[in-house]
């Protein structure tokens, strides 16, 4: 059995050596906000957080994420205690069909660590690793300066 | 078909080698897996082993000594970029590992995974060629260093034997005036490069001591256009026209000899071979100029 920490919860699972770490969390762990769409780590709609960083957890290997921390969208909000990020997408209408959308908000997270007050151009760059087929892209782009917005003003609060 | 494989994680860089010592071609280095996961999905890879070396505590490092940056083969493509400010050599290795896939793969592909697979369109290669760049390879009889020149063989082939890893790349920093460039041609960010040209220029109270110029996805590895370079050594800075750009680029299209594939026809290649060495050359020697005013 193999430990992972995911979403702050230890957790002990059985990984085939090929597995990815998409599957484990979708297939193992009922994570189903990690979507999977391309496989290839092209489009990031299975964007989660590792260590810190965003990666696309379509092509790395479950065992490569032992002993790390993950972090999924489910652990980032509830739908009674939505994130910032999330209520941003929401007022901003930064999706159609919404299946990109966990992707999109894992990599505005990771991103906005980085980069806390972007620019639109920025903001546009920090999501380019995401591909929405829907083309929701100006909403998106308006939904993460929102929530950058949203986590200065909860930044000056605290 | 997809061949399952067992999963192998050593600890030390010692420990790697030994094992694929004793498993062989059986066994492939895992390092970010961007590549192999795909191959190995599209069933295309046939191993016993994966050595995992996402877990080797030392090699992830980017390091900045008197007169060279040492880089780690498991840095990833995201650490150069972070590194990006430490000179004027690294901020254009920063520039191209920002040019090359997407934020949440550059955090898992490594310089030494981009350099191991090969492709002849990798665009780290190409500029480490350009930046004469040394690389140091650890085999069970001890470790070995050769020009990053050197290093490919042919498409996906490197000169690594069956127990070999690459273990770090040391980038020369001198303390004359050494300015670099590299540019490519690609539908956008996130794509492969259709062709590839990385210039570093060395000179001397205005005068130019060296040239590298190095192409990409025109010949199974990486090459060197040295007539062009010849061309520019010996030139003062400020003779480096138009005519003096356009020679250049004429003959690095002439060195070059691309292939027509699915991405690009090979008189396309050519064409841009040329557009491109004379852009790289221009804006390696205007960064010279400017730092002698």
């Amino acid at each position: 059995m193999t430990k992972l920490t995911v979403n702050g919860k230890e957790c002990e699972v059985q990984i085939k050596p090929h597995e990815s770490l998409a599957d484990v969390l979708r297939d193992q762990l009922d994570l189903f906000g990690v979507r999977v769409s391309c496989n290839e780590g092209e489009c990031g709609s299975c964007t989660v957080i590792m260590d810190g960083k965003p990666v696309t957890a379509c092509i790395v290997l479950g065992m490569q994420a032992e002993g790390k921390e993950i972090l999924t969208i489910e652990g980032i909000g509830t739908v009674d205690n939505l994130h910032p990020i999330q209520q941003a997408y929401i007022e901003e209408q930064g999706f159609q069909c919404a299946f990109c959308t966990p992707g999109f908000i894992m990599a505005t997270k990771a991103f906005l660590e980085e980069n806390p007050d972007p620019t639109e151009e920025e903001a546009a760059i920090g999501i380019s690793g995401n591909i929405c087929r829907c083309g929701a892209y100006p909403y998106i782009v308006k939904s993460v300066l929102n929530a950058a917005k949203k986590l200065q003003e909860q930044q000056n609060t605290e | 078909m997809k061949q399952p494989f067992e999963y192998l994680r050593p600890n030390t860089s010692e420990e790697a080698v030994a094992l694929k010592a004793k498993h062989k071609d059986r066994a492939r280095y895992w390092a970010g897996g961007t590549d192999l996961m795909l191959q190995w999905r599209a069933g295309e890879l046939d191993i016993d082993y994966c050595i995992d070396l996402t877990y080797l505590p030392t090699l992830s490092y980017v390091e900045n000594e008197q007169g060279s940056v040492r880089i780690g083969s498991m840095a990833s493509l995201d650490d150069l970029d972070y590194a990006a400010d430490s000179n004027q050599l690294m901020e254009v290795i920063g520039h191209t590992a920002r040019l090359m896939c997407t934020k949440q793969t550059r955090t898992i592909s490594t310089v030494g995974g981009n350099m191991c697979n090969a492709s002849p369109s990798a665009d780290l290669s190409v500029l480490f060629v350009a930046l004469d760049c040394e690389a140091t390879i650890m085999g069970s009889g001890g470790s070995r260093t050769v020009l990053v020149e050197n290093f490919f063989k042919g498409v996906n082939e490197t000169i690594l034997k069956d127990d070999e890893l690459l273990i770090e790349i040391r980038l020369p920093v001198p303390e004359y005036p050494k300015e670099a460039c590299y540019k490519r041609i690609a539908r956008t960010f996130v794509d492969i490069a259709l062709i590839s040209s990385a210039v570093s220029i060395s000179s001397t109270n205005g005068v130019v001591t060296d040239a590298r110029i190095s192409l990409g996805s025109v010949a199974p590895v990486p090459i060197r256009s040295r007539t062009a370079e010849q061309k520019l050594i010996g030139l003062n800075l400020l003779e480096v026209d138009d005519d003096i750009l356009e020679e250049a680029g004429q003959l690095a299209a002439t060195d070059a000899s691309p292939i027509s594939d699915v991405r690009a026809g090979k008189v396309y290649r050519q064409d841009m071979c040329k557009v491109l060495t004379r852009r790289t050359v221009e804006e390696s020697v205007q960064k010279l100029v400017q730092k002698q005013k």
